[in-house]
């Protein structure tokens, strides 16, 4: 096991270390990042200035690398645009856009699980054809829609919940809600397939047989074993999910990474997509290998 | 159980305190600020903040448009590039520095020196130096005889405390926390919500003493979620610009629409140098038969709600030298634009990028006009992203572009004129023009006689629709969705003024 999360560790190196040449390689080609700070008409010596000043006149390699070091001992840089350090720039948005993302997963969890256990359990009822629907309707329905939707209803019709931004643990309820909504349905459809697998192993029947009670089938011998796939998208969703709460925070005013990463793209602020981009990476590789070792507590056939 | 539901529903409604009960004004801008240090910046919202934060020597007031003193007492020109202020004493900053006439030579020599390249400084490069004459007196020398001197000084010379600004990054710190001598004082950084409250000790001069204690600026980058926070009273304006005419009409009992005619003008520019790589607009023929193609009055009718002015003039009408009857005028006419484009060996039309990065259902609507004449477009958008698109027009490489200039606030033809029609270095967006334009407009900036001034805008104006290097299409007309407990209305120069407001 120890060796196995040391092999995907080095992995994970590897591809945080591709990813932030590649995002730096694309930022330069797309824009000048002296010339995005310096105002329209500014002289081509005012811009050269601001070059000299940022040292955005070094050679691409050159700068590279000491980003690169930088980041090593902790420093991301300092924001060209705002000027502020890189760190204190993220650490509230990442503790925004974490805290959406993980209510959403809770969320995710605590329906999608039962719902796709009963609906594999009982096959072809009501509770099926219902889970069935929402997966469906949950899928087809774009996101931003029913964010605002749930606007209309909640915070105009009924009053009950602020509109937008973030503060107590009433402005969490919309927008964690409509985010869990957007990757419910796999998560259920998943469950309730893998459900539907173990259920038919011998095992199963052998438990009924044997008279085990209906709930103790179900929640310890069979959901266990259905658990490992689920895990392993959960673990895949939480990382697309920190990724993908652009929409979510737009809507709902979330002070969060999708909104910097946005702002600063558009600034090419280096220094900042720089630190978003690899901290999204290394979100996506820890969840993943997180489900990893999940999987492997659960499921002690399971060895790495 | 019953009772449970009814102490929950208690909670959840004695947290959601009315902003009126709090004494706080809540706005909504729609973009993220990442500096509030309006010399840092193009933002237009990085200015609101800063009149309100901040004062300028000389104030424009937003009804009479005159100016009036403010920071300054009294100015005069002691020469035709030397301006001499007297400043009001017994002003206080924030942080309890007194204003003097170091605050303003530290500022605008930063403005013109260190900030020279910053984006939000183009406006006052006609600035040569500062000097300090006495601690109440400064002198402005000007690199050049200079038109626009006050309306520039009034628009976006907002003073610093030389303490800060004059020091070893002072002006990064400005941009997290500004430092002003202004109505309302900045406070903190929230999460994306902004607060200020009001400066007990504000010297007023030509503003007003906030009626509003505080004020809380929040970033919702969506339209429909700002209109619901309007509607639940969460928010009290959505700035001018933040909300559409249609929805700002349709907005029911708690909200209201307030317009302003602003200076803003949307327009249509030709690369007629071909440096983008596309050639069509480099004869004059092709530009006309945009013009006839595209119904404006009819964009303004339908898309706008009627919020908007046509103009046959490439600037609005209410500033200096910005003559009506100086204009040719193109009708729609689509049948004589296909005419023009088949004498200009294009029978059946051609492909091109069209550029916009506002209203995006106008430059939709152009794209419908240009397509029945057999001109198809491929649109390239900039939403929200003017700086990215601003560079663009400037390095000539946008074949055509439907945009928007507010000009800077200032209420002179130069602003608009000069900036997109001058060669060299005045000429910021100069895509198309020529020597009789380029002369004329040159020559208005180096003249303060008004008639000659008047006479050679008229030349340049006739010049300049005559050949269709820009096809104007309206004046803008804004409006803001403000709550119906706010007594507030957006200014034509597109500065909020948020210590206008108060309570119904």
């Amino acid at each position: 096991m120890t060796a196995y999360i040391l092999q995907r560790l080095g992995q994970a190196l590897i591809i945080a270390v591709l990813l932030s040449i590649t995002t730096f390689l694309l930022l330069f080609v797309a824009k000048d990042p002296a010339r995005a700070l310096a105002r329209p008409d500014a002289t081509a010596a005012e811009v050269q200035a601001l070059r000299l000043r940022y040292g955005l006149d070094r050679s691409v390699p050159e700068q590279y690398w000491r980003w690169a070091t930088a980041a090593l001992r902790g420093d991301f840089g300092t924001s060209l645009y705002s000027q502020q350090p890189v760190t204190s720039l993220l650490a509230p948005r990442i503790g925004a856009t974490v805290q959406l993302a993980g209510v959403a997963i809770l969320l995710t969890v605590i329906m999608a699980l039962p719902l796709g256990v009963l609906a594999a359990v009982r096959r072809g009822s009501l509770t099926d054809l219902f889970a069935s629907a929402l997966a469906v309707a949950g899928q087809a329905m774009p996101i931003f829609w029913f964010g605002l939707m749930l606007i209309v209803l909640f915070s105009v019709q009924l009053g009950w919940l602020p509109v937008s931004g973030r503060g107590t643990w009433r402005h969490l309820v919309l927008p964690s809600f409509t985010l869990a909504v957007s990757v419910l349905p796999l998560t259920m459809r998943l469950t309730r397939s893998a459900m539907l697998d173990v259920v038919a192993q011998d095992y199963v029947r052998t438990a009924t047989a044997k008279g085990v009670g209906r709930s103790a089938v179900v929640w310890k011998h069979a959901a266990r074993n259905a658990a490992t796939p689920v895990v392993l998208a959960l673990g895949m969703q939480f990382g697309a999910l920190l990724g993908g709460t652009v929409v979510t925070e737009t809507v709902f005013a979330w002070p969060g990474l999708g909104d910097l990463a946005v702002t600063s793209v558009s600034t090419a602020d280096l220094p900042v997509v720089q630190a978003i981009v690899l901290f999204a990476a290394a979100v996506v590789v820890a969840s993943n290998l997180m489900a990893d070792v999940i999987v492997g507590l659960i499921d002690p056939r399971v060895r790495y | 159980m019953k009772r449970l539901a009814a102490v929950l529903v208690a909670l959840v409604f004695a947290t959601a305190l009315a902003g009126r009960e709090s004494d706080t004004l809540n706005v909504a801008f729609e973009r993220t600020m990442l500096t509030l240090d309006t010399y840092a910046t193009s933002e237009r919202l990085a200015l609101i903040v800063a009149h309100n934060v901040a004062d300028t020597l000389i104030h424009r007031n937003a009804t009479t448009n005159e100016f009036e003193p403010h920071l300054a007492t009294s100015w005069e020109w002691a020469s035709p590039t030397e301006l001499v202020l007297k400043l009001r004493q017994g002003v206080k900053f924030h942080n309890g520095d007194d204003f003097s006439a170091a605050d303003v030579a530290a500022t605008l020599n930063w403005v013109v020196g260190e900030g020279a390249g910053l984006a939000g400084t183009g406006t006052l490069q006609w600035i040569d130096h500062v000097e300090v004459v006495d601690p109440y007196t400064v002198r402005i020398v000007s690199r050049a005889l200079t038109p626009t001197a006050i309306e520039t000084l009034a628009l976006v010379g907002v003073i610093y405390p030389a303490s800060i600004i004059g020091r070893e990054g002072g002006a990064v710190e400005l941009g997290q926390h500004p430092v002003g001598t202004g109505p309302y004082v900045f406070v903190s950084n929230d999460n994306n919500k902004l607060k200020f409250e009001r400066f007990d000790d504000y010297f007023v001069g030509s503003k007003t003493m906030p009626a509003i204690k505080n004020l809380v600026i929040h970033t919702l980058p969506e339209e429909a979620s700002r209109i619901a926070a309007l509607m639940t009273g969460d928010i009290d304006i959505v700035r001018s610009g933040g909300i559409s005419p249609d929805q700002a009409m349709a907005l029911g009992s708690r909200a209201h629409a307030e317009a302003a005619d602003i200076l803003r003008i949307w327009f249509v520019q030709f690369d007629a140098t071909a440096s983008s790589g596309s050639n069509y607009f480099t004869d004059a023929r092709v530009r006309r038969a945009v013009a006839h193609a595209i119904d404006k009055h009819e964009i303004v009718e339908v898309l706008l709600s009627g919020y908007g002015n046509v103009i046959d003039v490439p600037c609005n009408p209410v500033q200096f030298g910005c003559q009506s009857d100086a204009a040719v005028v193109y009708d729609y006419d689509p049948v004589e634009a296909r005419r023009l484009l088949a004498e200009a060996g294009y029978p059946d039309g051609f492909t091109v990028d069209i550029f916009g990065y506002r209203d995006q259902q106008v430059v939709q609507a152009i794209q419908g006009y240009l397509e029945e004449v057999g001109i198809r477009t491929n649109l390239q958008w900039y939403g929200g992203q003017y700086d990215v698109v601003a560079k663009r027009l400037a390095a000539g490489e946008l074949p055509l572009y439907v945009g928007s200039w507010g000009s800077s606030s200032v209420y002179d033809a130069s602003a608009v004129l000069n900036i997109h029609f001058e060669k060299g270095d005045v000429g910021e967006f100069t895509v198309g023009t020529d020597d009789t334009i380029d002369e004329a407009v040159r020559r208005a900036l180096e003249t303060v006689d008004l008639d000659e001034r008047m006479q050679l805008y008229a030349t340049a104006i006739h010049e300049i629709t005559n050949e269709a290097f820009m096809f104007p299409l309206y004046a803008g007309r804004v409006v803001a969705g403000v709550s119906n407990d706010v007594l507030w209305q957006p200014s034509p120069d597109e500065i909020e003024r948020y210590y206008d407001a108060s309570w119904r």
